[in-house]
């Protein structure tokens, strides 16, 4: 799942490392257009509804921390 | 006699001296503690410039620390320009270049975005300034500097897009801040129980409104952090938290808000009043607010930087259909609007429905671009109205038409200028920046409005992703296009020019 989190994000941000990068929201590296695109991206791929409690920084600071989020939105499903 | 904003300040801190004036994620100020620091960071820099009427940049996240320093900056007789922390190293050295300046203030965790993009001048610490002036008595030097002023002194310096590639920078006086508070709070309204929850960052015009509406009436403003805007519940707790009551953001801010249906978890209860400026509201996100807020106002607000801040106002009384336009509104008091068409001849206001440019007169506007004579004289020309004595008046580049209310309702721009995220790009700018690299030949960068996406079509060697990563030293996040077309030739014209009207109809396809 990670890598296809990674190429998505990538698709929409070439210019960021996402492997490295652990502060993405948090130290501005993206911004809101980025992360409504990254949401409707998830949403569409992995089947999963991203809803306004789950839209917290913390969720979407890294690859990891995104793939940890959908992975908890599948299970509850 | 009131010169500039700190005779107000002043005069609100005697009145209410223990009251909130600012509030930001880490601290809060009263308005005599306010103005206290100012005033060290007042006596500060005139000590270390040992200059009037220079530009300070502040390289300072939004805060009660940037507040502060601007009103230092006033204080010390100097004139303060708020810079994003953002700002990649190529633009901010152009900046510094065009104000003719060196000088830097910032703090000593602002201090870390300004070693990351590589800026090795020197730079004045906030902290250090406080902790060095604190104890000195700087009410005589002070006393000198305020006997000097005058109204038509500049306050402040905002930067903003220049289609030829080099940020403009609006130079505002006094007299046009304090013209612009009369104007706003006996038309608009704003009282001393407000607290402004304050969206816009402190280098755009829509800030002067947060923060000096605020401390005209002795409110208080509530800086919300510009993550939060990433994260509606977190932005909505904080308000409520705060007890915010009047919001003047972009649309953008609100959507977001709207799209994920955020109020439907956290609605902050004491909101009254909500403003919007910078952009078109998609009605849908205005009908989203009304639902929830049914009693409060909600007011459309209208003007560029180059006239202070707002020039036309509109309240909005009745739900629209999204296929109608809200108007810009009506004029402000004490401020002229002119519709001129295309041989500068008036549009009067029973000409319903004839497009024309809007032109803007009065106290409100600006003193022209600091070191910039060229664009000066282009944007700031005399009123064809008055042609016996000098009066300027400032062409806005956007084409509009009257109702039969006597509202403006906007029509479109007259040339390449855009509105991205709330934030005005000269789409000119950005070509500028890709021409720049030897690998593009040609290129032409246009803006889908339904997805309010860049699009930027192009002959040369190099893939997308190259370009944004080469382009970052000079072009800010917002104006780096997100979605990229290689060519192997740009449509043209019969006389050689770009066809944008054709490259405007491919990016805005979907």
């Amino acid at each position: 799942m990670k890598e296809q989190i990674l190429q998505i994000l990538e698709g929409i941000r070439p210019d960021v490392d996402f492997k490295k990068e652990n502060a993405l929201v948090e130290e501005g590296v993206i911004d809101s257009f980025d992360i409504i695109q990254i949401i409707s991206e998830l949403n569409d791929n992995f089947d999963v509804n991203i809803s306004v409690d789950d839209l917290l920084p913390e969720n979407f600071d890294s690859a990891d921390a995104m793939a940890a989020l959908i992975a908890r939105l599948q299970n509850e499903q | 006699m009131t010169i500039s904003v700190l005779d107000i300040l002043e005069a609100i801190a005697g009145k209410y001296p223990d009251k909130t004036v600012c509030i930001d994620s880490a601290e809060q100020l009263t308005y005599s503690q306010l103005t206290r620091k100012a005033k060290i960071i007042g006596y500060a820099l005139s000590q270390e410039l040992k200059a009037r009427q220079k530009p300070v940049v502040l390289f300072l996240e939004k805060s009660c620390k940037c507040l502060t320093a601007m009103l230092g900056a006033l204080y010390s007789g100097n004139i303060y320009v708020p810079m994003d922390t953002k700002t990649p190293l190529e633009r901010l050295k152009s900046i510094l270049s065009t104000l003719d300046t060196d000088c830097i203030l910032t703090s000593a965790k602002d201090k870390r975005l300004l070693d990351k993009i590589g800026y090795t001048g020197e730079a004045y610490l906030y902290e250090t300034l406080m902790e060095d002036y604190q104890d000195r008595d700087g009410s005589a030097v002070l006393a000198q500097v305020r006997d000097g002023m005058l109204d038509t002194d500049l306050m402040y310096i905002l930067f903003t897009s220049g289609s030829t590639g080099v940020p403009k920078g609006v130079a505002i006086r006094n007299r046009s801040v304090l013209d612009y508070i009369d104007a706003y709070v006996s038309q608009v309204g704003i009282t001393e129980c407000d607290v402004v929850g304050n969206q816009a960052p402190f280098y755009n015009d829509m800030s002067i409104r947060d923060i000096f509406m605020s401390i005209a009436v002795g409110g208080t403003v509530c800086i919300i952090p510009q993550t939060y805007f990433m994260s509606p519940k977190k932005l909505l707790e904080y308000m409520r938290d705060n007890q915010v009551t009047y919001t003047c953001w972009a649309p953008t801010a609100y959507g977001i808000v709207s799209q994920f249906d955020g109020l439907a978890k956290v609605r902050p209860d004491k909101l009254h009043k909500m403003l919007y400026s910078g952009e078109v509201m998609p009605i849908p996100v205005l009908a989203y607010w009304k639902n929830y807020y049914p009693n409060a106002d909600f007011y459309q607000l209208y003007g560029p930087t180059e006239i202070t801040g707002v020039c036309l106002f509109h309240k909005i009384t009745k739900a629209y259909r999204t296929d109608e336009k809200i108007p810009l509104g009506r004029p402000f008091q004490n401020t002229g609007i002119l519709l001129l068409d295309g041989d500068d001849r008036e549009v009067t206001p029973s000409q319903v429905e004839t497009p024309g440019e809007i032109c803007v007169y009065g106290t409100c506007l600006a003193a022209g671009y600091y070191n910039n004579p060229e664009k000066t004289r282009e944007a700031f020309v005399q009123n064809p109205l008055t042609p016996l004595y000098p009066n300027l008046m400032y062409r806005t580049g956007d084409l509009a038409k009257w109702d039969k209310d006597g509202n403006l309702i906007f029509i479109s721009r007259k040339d390449y200028q855009i509105k991205h995220l709330g934030r005005r790009i000269e789409l000119g700018e950005i070509e500028a920046a890709m021409q720049a690299l030897e690998e593009i030949k040609l290129c032409c960068c246009v803006h889908n409005r339904e997805k309010d996406e860049l699009v930027l079509y192009y002959v040369g060697d190099l893939d997308a992703r190259e370009i944004m990563l080469r382009v970052r030293d000079t072009l800010p996040k917002h104006m780096i296009p997100t979605a990229y077309h290689k060519e192997d030739t740009l449509p043209v014209l019969s006389n050689g020019k770009l066809n944008r009207k054709l490259m405007d109809a491919w990016g805005n396809k979907g």
